[in-house]
């Protein structure tokens, strides 16, 4: 993964906190994962989450780990 | 290593203390040294994000102060210009400065300034602040002929990373008008209905009254006053086919926004760098 495919995700964790789908704690764990990542990597790349003062209310819990290397395929991360 | 080179308006405050307030801090760097403050600094640095395919990094601060890196050795005109810096630096140790983020950087000089500016200000890209530090510039610092090279080279940097498309006038009326311009009256009557004289000096200006094409030659032997004459006409039928008869603007933004035009992208290059020069006055209508 280049700093392109990292940007990326970052802007897909944010569209997904923006659009209520995940709660600020999964979003901000998710970034700070994707920082590490791209830390390991040696990358010149460091996200943060803007965060909203009333962000939409998640639609549903939030699920599952971004730990798993399989969700850097999913399509929504595109 | 490469030390940092200050540029932007940040440098501009460090010479000139009536320059506008400068918003962020912009820097010329050297990957390395980048990869070396990212390390060293990663618990103070909020984000860091590439721009521009990574010719640029985007960083801000847990103090919320932000910093733009743009990264040397990716930049041809960068380099040309850390290589200038680099050698007055060596006989000049004021251009070096600690900043108060605990580095050393060096401070470009005003000429290098107004190049970086120049090399910007006939583009689209935050053009109302950038002609005002244009003209801001230019009424305090001589620019430099031998640095005219090193500016064509950013601006055709600037050109291709933007992707611009200049228009091609050395077409015929009818053609050169068939665009996405919805135009209730022929351009050409519209320069009869504003010309200062009894006829418009666009007209002037053609070989061939039947192409687009304006001549150079005859540019130039227009007076300055008919030159500013000739942008304002040009401007004031561009506002009413664009956007005051259409009903799309007030007359003076429209005028503005037709200024605009005329100084980043619908002139042929002689007089596009006239009007740019002469914005204070071609505004003053």
């Amino acid at each position: 993964m280049d700093q392109k495919d990292f940007r990326r995700l970052a802007a897909s964790i944010q569209k997904r906190y923006n659009d209520g789908e995940i709660s600020p704690g999964t979003a901000e764990s998710l970034i700070m994962d994707l920082n590490r990542k791209a830390a390991a990597e040696g990358l010149l790349f460091k996200a943060a989450l803007s965060v909203t003062v009333n962000p939409v209310e998640p639609e549903r819990p939030a699920v599952g780990s971004y730990g798993d290397d399989s969700s850097y395929d999913d399509d929504s991360y595109g | 290593m490469q030390v940092p080179i200050l540029i932007g308006s940040r440098a501009a405050k460090h010479y000139f203390a009536d320059f506008r307030e400068p918003i962020d801090h912009d820097f010329l760097v050297s990957e390395e040294w980048l990869h070396s403050f990212f390390s060293e600094n990663y618990d103070r640095i909020v984000e860091l994000t590439p721009a521009h395919d990574g010719i640029k990094y985007r960083c801000k601060l847990v103090s919320g102060e932000k910093l733009e890196f743009e990264i040397i050795e990716k930049v041809p005109s960068s380099v040309e210009i850390a290589r200038i810096i680099n050698g007055r630096a060596a006989e000049d140790v004021t251009l070096l400065r600690r900043t108060r983020f605990g580095f050393f950087s060096l401070v470009a000089p005003t000429d290098i300034l107004f190049l970086l500016k120049k090399a910007h200000v006939e583009f689209d890209i935050h053009w109302e602040k950038n002609i005002a530090d244009y003209t801001w510039f230019a009424g305090r610092v001589m620019f430099s002929p031998e640095l005219e090279l090193i500016r064509k080279m950013r601006s055709n940097e600037v050109e291709v990373r933007l992707k611009v498309r200049k228009p091609n006038f050395k077409k015929s009326n009818a053609d050169f008008f068939k665009d996405a311009v919805g135009r209730q009256y022929p351009h050409d009557e519209l320069h009869e209905w504003v010309a200062f004289y009894d006829r418009p000096i666009f007209y002037w200006l053609k070989d061939d009254p039947e192409t687009a094409e304006v001549s150079e030659q005859r540019w130039d032997t227009l007076t300055r006053r008919q030159k500013i004459q000739a942008i304002q006409e040009e401007a004031m039928v561009l506002a009413l086919e664009r956007w005051i008869l259409p009903g799309k603007s007030e007359p003076q933004s429209a005028y503005s926004k037709a200024v605009k035009a005329l100084c980043t992208r619908l002139l042929p290059n002689f007089m596009q760098w006239f009007a740019i020069d002469n914005h204070s006055e071609v505004m003053k209508l």
